[in-house]
C-alpha cells in the first residue's frame, strides 16, 4: 500500500491520543476511587446505586428515629419507674394503715407522695412538652380539682379529684418501613383509666384512688372495712397496670434494639453492595494504567522515529 | 535534421518544466486539506514516417491530472458525515450524563434529605427548628430541581444556537460550491482540461457541509455538482443555492428547527429529514437525549409536589388550622400548569387551558396506601377538526390519548385539559405538563415564612370518656381526600348490642372482613358490635376511618372530635414520610427515586451506545481517510525522487539542444 506523508503524522498523532484518553480515564478513575466516572460507564450500574443509596439513606433515617424512640421511651421508662417507686412506698404505707391507730401518722406522707405523683405525671421533657398529654404536649395534663374529692362508691365522673386535660393520642414514630411505634403514653391510659387485668376500666383513677385512701385515713371519710378493703385493691391494681404500662414500653424498646440491630447489618451489606457497584478494582486499574502507559511511549517513541525519516534530509 | 534536434529537446525540456511544476505543486500543498496530489500525463509525439522508419518526434504533455476515486471520497464524506452527527451527539449527552452523576448535585441527595427534614418534623411536630430545618432542606431539593431544570435548558439555547450556526455555515458552503461549480464549467469549457485545484476546493466543501448536514452529491456533464438534504431537497443545483433557514418552529417557537427557504417565508422539514452532521446530532440529541430528560426531571418534581401536597393537605398545622380554615395552607409546594403553545399558522380562535389532575387518592374506606399520579414523560398534541372534533395525541409514542368533540374539560394521562373556544379545523396545540415544570417548583411562600403553617398533625382525634369500663380502643383515625371533620364533635354511645350516635352513612367492618353499610337509602341506627361472630373491627364516615379493638361496656361513648391543641401529633408527617418509598409516580408503579434512577439508566445507555457508535464510526473515518490518503495524498519522499527524476529529464533534455548546437556548429565550420 502507498503510504502518503499525512498518514504517518495522522496515525501518529491519533494513536498517542488514543493512549491518552484511555490513561485519563484510568488516572481519573484511580484519583477518585470510583469505578463509574459517570453513568455512561455502567448505566445499569449506576442507576441501581442511586437505588441502593436512597435504601441505605432510608435505612440510616430509620436508625435515626430508632434512636430517637430510644431516647424518648427511655426517658418514660425512668419516669415510669420513678412512679412505680412512689406506688411501693405507698404500698407499704397502705398496709401500715390497715392499723389504724398509725392511720395518723402516715397521712402527711401519704399526702406527699400524692403530690410527688401529681409531679410526676406532668413531667416534662428537656424541651418543655408535657410527656404524658397526649397529642396536646403543650397543655399541662393533670390539674387537681379544688373542692370536689370524690367520695362514695368512688366512681370517676367529671367530677374526679384530679382532672385530666390532655387528650388519648400517642405520638408516634415510623421505626421500619412497616412499623409506626408509639414513643409515649398519655395520662388517659396511665392514670384516669386503670384497667385490671380483664382489660376493662375500673372506674377510679390512680389519683382519686390515693385520694380516697388519703380521706379515709385523715377521718374526712368514715372509715370501714370495706372502704379499707377497696383501697387495698385500688392501689394492688393500680400497681399491676403501671407494671402493664412499663411491660409495653419495654417490650417497645427491646423490639427497637432488635431492628436496630438488623438496621446496622443491613447499613454493612448496602454499604458492601454499593462499593461492589462504585468502587475501583485498583489492582486491575493499575495493571491498566502500566498497559496504557507503555502503549503512549512506544506511541510516542516510533512516531519520533519514523517522522524523521525524509528523503529531504539525505538530498 | 537539426531542427529535428530542437524539437524534440525543446518537447523534452517543456514536458520536464511541467512535469517539476507539478511536483513543486505537490510539494508546497502536501499539508493543505483536501488536497489530491496531481501528475502530467505525458505520451510521445507521432513519428514522421520515413524510408528508414518513424522517426520521434518527442514528447508531449496530455493533462495534468489528480489522482482521485469518487468512490473512496463519497466513502469518506459518508463516514465523515455519521461521525460528526454521533460526536455532536455524544458531547451533548454526555453533558447531561455527568449532570445526573454528579453525587453531590443530583437529585438523589436533595430528595434524601428533604425527606430526613420531613422524618425530624415526624418526630418532633411541636419544635419549630424541625419544622425550620424541614423548610430549608425542601428549599435545596426545590433548587436543586431548578438548577437541573435551568442546565438543561442551557443546553436547549446551545442546541437552538449551535443549528442556527450550522445552518449558516452550510448555507455559506453551498454559496460557495455553487460558485465554484461556475468557475469549474467556466474554466474546463474554455481549455477542455481538468479544473483541478477547483475540484478538489469543491471537494473540501462538500465534505464540511457533510460534517454539519448529511447531503448527496450527483455530478453533472458541464462538471458542477448538485447537493441534496434530506429525502431530496436541493440544496444546490449547478449555480443556484436553495438555502437552508434555522427558525423558531411554528408548533413551538423555543425550538430552533431546521427548513428551507421558499419564495415569502421557509417551509419546516420534519426533524426526521435531518440526518448526518452536526445539525443531525443535535436534532437527535433534542428528541432523544433533552427532551426526555427535561421530562423526567419535570415529572419528578410534578409527582412530588402533587402528591405531597394532596397528603399535606388531610393534615392540621401547628395553630390547628386544618383544610377549609382561613389560615390553613393546603399546597405545601407550589407548581406552574401545564404549558400550552398554540400552533403560529392557528387560523381559527381555539382557546383551552391544562391544569393537573388530582393524584389517585388512597383508597376507602380505610385510606391506606398513598397518592400517585399517572403523569408521562412526554408532550401532547391537541389537533381540532371539522366542527370542534379533536383529537390528543401524546408525542413520545404517537399514541392517540383522547378523541372528543366540543367545548368542555378532557383529563388524559394526569393532565386536565379544560376546552373554552374549539379551534378552526387544523389548528393545533402543543401541551407540555411536565417539560419546564422543574425549574419553577417552588416552595409556598407562606409556609416558607411560616414553618408553623407545615401541617403535620391530623385533623381528628378520639377521645374515650374516662368513666369508661369496657376494653374497647379506637384509633386516632386516620382522613381521606373530602373528609369533613368532626366539628360540631360526634359523640359514639354504647348500648346492649351497638355504637349509636352517627346519623350519616358509614360503613363498619369487622374481623373477618366483612362490612355493613348505612346509607341514605337505607339507615341504619346503630353500628352493631358484633357481626355473626365477628367483631367491630373499624368504622369510617365522612371520609375518615377508625379502627376498633376491644368491647365497648354498656354506656361507654367515646367522642370523635377535631384534634384541638394537638401539637404533638405527627399522624401526617409520617404519612409524608411513607411518600418516600411509596409508588407514586408512573400510575402508581414507581417511587420518585426510581423514576429518576431510570432516566440516569436511560441516559447513561444511550450516552454509552453513542460512544460505542462514535468509536466505531471514528475508526471507519480514519480508514476510509486512510484509503483516500493512500491514493490521493502527497508523500514527500515520492515527490523527492520526482524531482531528481524530471531534474534528470530536465537536464538530458537541454543536453540534447547542446549536442544539437554542437553538431549545428561542426557543419558551418565546414564550410
Amino acid at each position: 500500500m502507498r503510504v502518503s506523508t499525512s498518514m504517518i503524522f495522522n496515525s501518529g498523532t491519533s494513536g498517542i491520543q488514543n493512549r491518552q484518553s484511555d490513561l485519563y480515564k484510568v488516572q481519573n478513575q484511580m484519583s477518585t476511587g470510583r469505578r463509574i466516572l459517570t453513568p455512561e460507564d455502567d448505566p445499569i450500574g449506576a442507576s441501581e446505586a442511586l437505588l441502593v443509596t436512597q435504601s441505605k439513606g432510608v435505612n440510616a433515617q430509620f436508625l435515626d428515629n430508632q434512636a430517637n424512640a430510644q431516647t424518648q421511651l427511655n426517658f418514660l421508662e425512668s419516669t415510669l419507674g420513678s412512679i412505680t417507686n412512689e406506688f411501693l412506698r405507698i404500698g407499704e404505707l397502705v398496709a401500715t394503715a390497715i392499723n389504724q391507730s398509725a392511720g395518723a401518722s402516715v397521712a402527711p406522707e401519704l399526702k406527699g407522695r400524692l403530690e410527688n405523683l401529681i409531679g410526676l405525671a406532668n413531667t416534662q421533657d428537656g424541651t418543655g412538652k408535657y410527656i404524658f398529654s397526649g397529642y396536646q404536649s403543650n397543655t399541662k395534663p393533670f390539674d387537681v380539682t379544688g373542692g370536689v374529692p370524690p367520695v362514695g362508691g368512688f366512681s370517676l365522673s367529671g367530677t374526679t379529684y384530679v382532672s385530666y386535660m390532655g387528650d388519648s393520642g400517642k405520638p408516634s414514630l415510623q421505626v421500619s418501613p412497616s412499623q409506626n411505634m408509639a414513643v409515649s403514653e398519655n395520662g388517659l391510659d396511665v392514670f384516669m383509666q386503670i384497667r385490671d387485668s380483664a382489660g376493662n376500666v375500673t372506674g377510679r383513677s390512680l389519683f382519686d384512688s390515693l385520694k380516697n385512701m388519703q380521706n379515709m385515713i385523715d377521718g374526712t371519710v368514715p372509715y370501714s372495712a370495706a372502704t379499707q378493703a377497696q383501697v387495698a385493691a385500688d392501689v394492688t391494681t393500680a400497681l399491676s397496670h403501671i407494671s402493664g404500662v412499663r411491660a409495653s414500653v419495654g417490650a417497645r424498646q427491646n423490639s427497637l434494639e432488635g431492628l436496630t440491630n438488623s438496621g446496622v447489618d443491613v447499613a454493612t451489606i448496602y454499604d458492601s453492595r454499593l462499593s461492589a457497584l462504585q468502587d475501583l478494582d485498583y489492582t486491575a486499574a493499575i495493571s491498566e494504567f502500566a498497559n496504557y502507559k507503555m502503549q503512549l511511549e512506544a506511541a510516542q517513541l516510533s512516531f519520533k522515529q519514523s517522522s524523521q525519516l525524509s528523503l529531504f534530509n539525505i538530498l | 535534421m537539426s531542427s529535428g534536434f530542437f524539437s524534440i529537446g525543446l518537447s523534452g525540456l517543456a514536458v520536464a518544466q511541467l512535469n517539476l511544476l507539478t511536483t513543486e505543486h505537490n510539494i508546497v500543498n502536501a499539508n493543505t486539506d483536501g488536497y489530491t496530489r496531481q501528475r502530467v500525463l505525458q505520451s510521445a509525439n507521432v513519428g514522421v514516417m520515413a524510408g528508414t522508419g518513424a522517426i520521434g518526434q518527442g514528447v508531449t504533455a496530455v493533462t495534468t491530472e489528480r489522482l482521485y476515486d469518487r468512490f473512496v471520497t463519497a466513502q469518506m464524506n459518508t463516514a465523515q458525515t455519521e461521525t460528526s452527527s454521533l460526536k455532536a451527539y455524544y458531547g451533548q449527552i454526555s453533558q447531561i450524563d455527568a449532570m445526573l452523576a454528579d453525587s453531590s448535585a443530583g437529585l438523589s441527595p436533595a430528595l434524601q434529605s428533604f425527606f430526613a427534614g420531613v422524618q425530624q418534623v415526624a418526630a418532633n411536630p411541636s419544635l419549630l427548628p424541625a419544622r425550620q430545618s424541614m423548610i430549608s432542606s425542601a428549599q435545596t431539593m426545590v433548587s436543586r430541581f431548578q438548577s437541573m431544570s435551568a442546565r438543561l435548558d442551557d443546553l436547549g439555547v446551545q442546541v437552538n444556537d449551535r443549528i442556527t450556526n450550522a445552518v449558516s455555515e452550510v448555507n455559506d458552503f453551498a454559496a460557495q460550491i455553487a460558485k465554484l461549480n461556475g468557475g469549474i464549467r467556466n474554466a474546463e469549457a474554455g481549455y477542455g482540461q481538468p479544473a483541478n485545484d477547483l475540484r478538489d476546493q469543491r471537494d473540501q466543501l462538500v465534505l464540511e457541509i457533510n460534517k454539519r448536514i448529511k447531503v448527496t452529491t450527483t455530478s453533472n456533464a458541464d462538471g458542477t455538482y448538485n447537493l441534496f438534504v434530506g429525502s431530496g431537497q436541493q440544496l444546490v443545483v449547478g449555480v443556484t443555492v436553495v438555502e437552508l433557514t434555522a427558525e423558531g418552529s411554528k408548533a413551538d417557537a423555543s425550538k430552533i428547527v431546521i427548513g428551507l427557504k421558499v419564495p415569502g417565508g421557509s417551509q419546516e422539514l420534519p426533524d426526521s429529514l435531518i440526518v448526518g452532521g452536526e445539525l443531525g446530532g443535535l436534532v437527535a440529541f433534542r428528541n432523544e437525549g433533552l427532551e426526555p430528560a427535561a421530562n423526567e426531571i419535570g415529572r419528578s418534581a410534578a409527582s412530588l409536589a402533587l402528591t405531597f401536597n394532596a397528603q399535606h393537605a388531610l393534615g392540621q398545622d401547628l395553630m390547628g388550622s386544618i383544610a377549609g380554615d382561613s389560615g390553613f395552607v393546603g399546597q405545601f409546594f407550589t407548581i406552574p400548569n401545564p404549558k400550552i403553545i398554540a400552533n403560529a399558522e392557528n387560523t381559527g380562535s381555539g382557546a383551552i387551558s391544562a391544569s393537573f389532575a388530582a393524584p389517585t387518592a388512597p383508597g376507602a374506606p380505610n385510606f391506606s396506601g398513598n397518592f400517585s399520579t399517572n403523569l408521562t414523560n412526554s408532550s401532547y398534541q391537541i389537533q381540532f377538526g371539522a366542527a370542534g372534533a379533536y383529537t390528543i395525541t401524546r408525542l413520545s409514542d404517537n399514541v392517540q390519548v383522547q378523541t372528543g368533540s366540543g367545548a368542555g374539560s378532557v383529563t388524559f394521562d394526569g393532565v386536565t385539559l379544560a376546552i373554552g373556544t374549539v379551534g378552526a379545523s387544523g389548528d393545533k396545540f402543543v401541551i407540555k405538563p411536565v417539560n419546564e415544570l422543574a425549574k419553577d417548583i417552588a416552595i409556598n411562600t407562606r409556609i416558607a415564612a411560616d414553618p408553623r403553617l407545615v401541617a403535620a398533625g391530623a385533623p381528628v382525634a378520639v377521645k374515650p370518656t374516662i368513666s369508661n369500663t369496657g376494653t374497647m380502643v379506637m384509633s386516632q383515625g386516620v382522613v381521606g381526600v373530602g373528609y369533613t371533620a368532626p366539628s360540631p364533635a360526634i359523640t359514639l354511645n354504647t348500648t346492649a348490642t351497638g355504637l349509636t350516635g352517627l346519623s350519616v352513612p358509614w360503613t363498619a367492618t369487622y374481623s373477618d372482613g366483612s362490612s355493613v353499610s348505612s346509607t341514605i337509602a337505607v339507615p341504619l341506627a346503630e353500628i352493631a358490635k358484633t357481626n355473626g361472630g365477628a367483631i367491630l373491627a373499624s368504622i369510617s364516615f365522612n371520609n375518615m376511618a377508625f379502627n376498633v379493638t376491644g368491647s365497648p361496656a354498656l354506656n361507654d361513648t367515646f367522642t370523635i372530635q377535631k384534634n384541638t391543641g394537638g401539637v404533638q401529633d405527627s399522624r401526617n408527617a409520617i404519612l409524608f414520610a411513607k411518600l418516600q418509598t411509596q409508588n407514586t409516580t408512573v400510575g402508581g408503579t414507581a417511587t420518585y427515586q426510581s423514576s429518576y434512577s431510570r432516566l440516569v439508566a436511560d441516559n447513561g445507555v444511550r450516552t454509552r451506545e453513542a460512544k460505542v457508535q462514535l468509536d466505531a464510526r471514528t475508526a471507519v473515518l480514519a480508514q476510509s481517510q486512510a484509503s483516500r490518503d493512500s491514493l490521493s495524498a502527497v508523500n514527500l519522499d515520492e515527490e523527492a525522487a520526482n524531482m531528481l527524476k524530471f531534474q534528470q529529464a530536465y537536464q538530458a533534455s537541454s543536453k540534447i539542444l547542446a549536442i544539437g548546437s554542437k553538431l549545428f556548429d561542426s557543419i558551418l565550420q565546414i564550410g
